[in-house]
């Protein structure tokens, strides 16, 4: 399964870091792409992925990060 | 006294940017064993690491998790290595201010502005052109300039800073000249847009918008202070993203964002809002598409306007924008300092609208001053002239509270020096090639300010 969505708040190569960092602690996601030049975050995962969850982790790490379903 | 429990050690980190970098350390440098807290500022460039005191783990250890990250560390000692640099730093600015110096005493000798045609009367698209040509060479570049080049700048230096990313020194995200070039081509259209726009809706409504004489003061001064700040960080004399008067925390975060933002819709807006600014060219020619009376011709006026201003802005974006390495760098210093000077100029200009009397810049020409006022039964005549280089004389005295009678020769009378103002009286007057004669009544003794309608040129009475 796959889903993509784009976080406006990213600005560098850290932020893009970040996120894959955090994301690495579910292992329900298997693989997750960051471009930073289009702000989209694709993620590949099983179906026992917590998208709730997710966003929360992502959300709390900064306030300009906001998560937009595409 | 008791062995501590917990140590704390400092690391110096190079290569971080901003907040993400902080959070990313800290959380990578939190799960080494033994680490209880971290405290990491990007600003500073150091990680504060506090452990159980027999578990700390080692230098190299930590160097490796930060490295592994796509860090830079460096040690103590060699953290003096950037007194150095801030060395060649203060010297690179020292010299941006003496170029800036000597071109500006350039500009006087060749006398550039006053190529200007005199903006009086009716004028063709051509005309207008021309005017607009000279305008972005002179003193709308000192503001609307003044505000692109601290757009470019700080674009700049965001994303060279961007590029050194945890992924290798070499990130994929270097951006190509286009790209750099690309917010500063949203601020020219922007600005294009609105004086199309703006210029149709006041030929139609045939009312000028160009903001009351303390307002457009306050305005340039507000935008000095956006300027003086951008200045500041771009020189890196504060850190980024601090504000030194802590204005409040709405207002603040709209400028931070609006200079800082990506947002491509921010330099359009940027460029779109140069038309309040208060430029006397910009001024003078809102009078032209107000005498038009309608939406095409107004809006075709200032449209023609802007795109003379273009070539100059264009050309002052496409040499931010192409800059590299040292270049770019020294580019940085350079704008900084300009942005820096302009920002004094324009807070200088914007007390002078709001009644103040200013001493002006010391350009080496004094004060001439006018001999005392012939007085009549009810009334005083003084008269001056407007040249290309500022008022003749420069300081008048009159008597209080009898009438007096201004007799103005307007015969150099152009861009901003086309209208004169007495902001503390409320006198507004356009000035004509001719003789221009203003009535007014000072109440008080004391000094009585005037100036040209964007404060850049100014005098004074002294009322007796």
């Amino acid at each position: 399964m796959q889903t993509v969505v784009s976080i406006p708040g990213m600005h560098c190569a850290s932020c893009a870091a970040l996120i894959k960092d955090v994301s690495s602690e579910f292992p329900s996601i298997k693989n997750i792409n960051v471009d930073i030049e289009t702000k989209k975050v694709t993620l590949e995962h099983d179906e026992n992925f917590d998208r709730r969850k997710w966003t929360e982790e992502i959300e709390a790490l900064d306030p300009t990060y906001k998560i937009h379903s595409t | 006294m008791d062995a501590p429990t917990q140590l704390t050690t400092t690391v110096h980190i190079s290569g971080m940017t901003c907040g993400s970098c902080e959070l990313l350390l800290e959380r990578k440098l939190k799960a080494l064993p033994g680490v209880l807290h971290v405290d990491v500022r990007h600003r500073k460039g150091t990680a504060k690491i506090t452990a159980n005191a027999d578990a700390m783990p080692s230098s190299d250890r930590i160097a490796e998790v930060i490295r592994k990250a796509g860090y830079g560390v460096h040690d103590t000692n060699e953290s003096q290595l950037p007194n150095g640099e801030s060395g060649q730093k203060w010297l690179e600015i020292g010299g941006s201010f003496l170029i800036i110096f000597a071109l500006y005493k350039l500009i006087l000798a060749f006398d550039l502005v006053s190529l200007a045609p005199s903006t009086s009367g009716a004028l063709s698209l051509s005309g207008i052109f021309v005017i607009g040509l000279v305008a972005g060479m002179s003193s709308c570049l000192a503001v609307t300039g003044g505000l692109l080049l601290a757009l470019a700048a700080k674009h700049n230096e965001l994303h060279q800073t961007a590029v050194r990313g945890p992924d290798g020194p070499s990130g994929p995200e270097r951006e190509t000249s286009f790209e750099k070039f690309r917010p500063l081509l949203h601020f020219n259209l922007g600005r294009l847009v609105s004086y199309f726009i703006l210029g149709g809706l006041v030929g139609v409504i045939g009312k000028s918008v160009t903001l009351s004489t303390r307002m457009s003061g306050f305005m340039s001064i507000a935008v000095a202070f956006i300027m003086l700040w951008l200045a500041l960080s771009i020189l890196q004399i504060i850190p980024k993203g601090s504000f030194p008067i802590r204005p409040p925390k709405k207002l603040s975060h709209w400028i931070h964002s609006l200079s800082e933002s990506d947002h491509p819709g921010a330099p359009f807006l940027l460029g779109a809002f140069t038309f309040f600014l208060p430029c006397g060219f910009t001024q003078s020619l809102q009078l032209v598409a107000l005498a038009s009376g309608s939406f095409a011709s107004g809006a075709l006026t200032m449209f023609t306007f802007a795109l003379g201003t273009l070539p100059s802005l264009l050309g002052l974006s496409a040499v931010s924008s192409t800059a590299k390495g040292t270049t770019s760098r020294l580019f940085l210093r350079f704008s900084g300092a300009l942005v820096l000077v302009l920002a004094f100029s324009n807070i200088q200009s914007g007390l002078a609208l709001t009644g103040l009397n200013v001493p002006s810049l010391p350009d080496g020409s004094s004060a001439t001053v006018g001999s005392a006022p012939a007085v009549n039964d009810n009334e005083q005549e003084v008269s001056m002239k407007v040249t290309r280089f500022g008022y003749e004389p420069s300081n008048l005295t009159i008597k209080a509270g009898i009438p007096v009678k201004w007799m103005i020769d307007g015969v150099g009378a152009q861009g901003c020096t086309s209208q004169i103002v007495i902001p503390s009286l409320g006198v507004t007057k356009s000035l004509t090639s001719g003789i221009n004669e203003i009535d007014f009544t000072a109440p008080n003794s004391g000094p009585l300010a005037f100036s040209c309608s964007m404060g850049m040129v100014r005098g004074s009475f002294t009322v007796l």
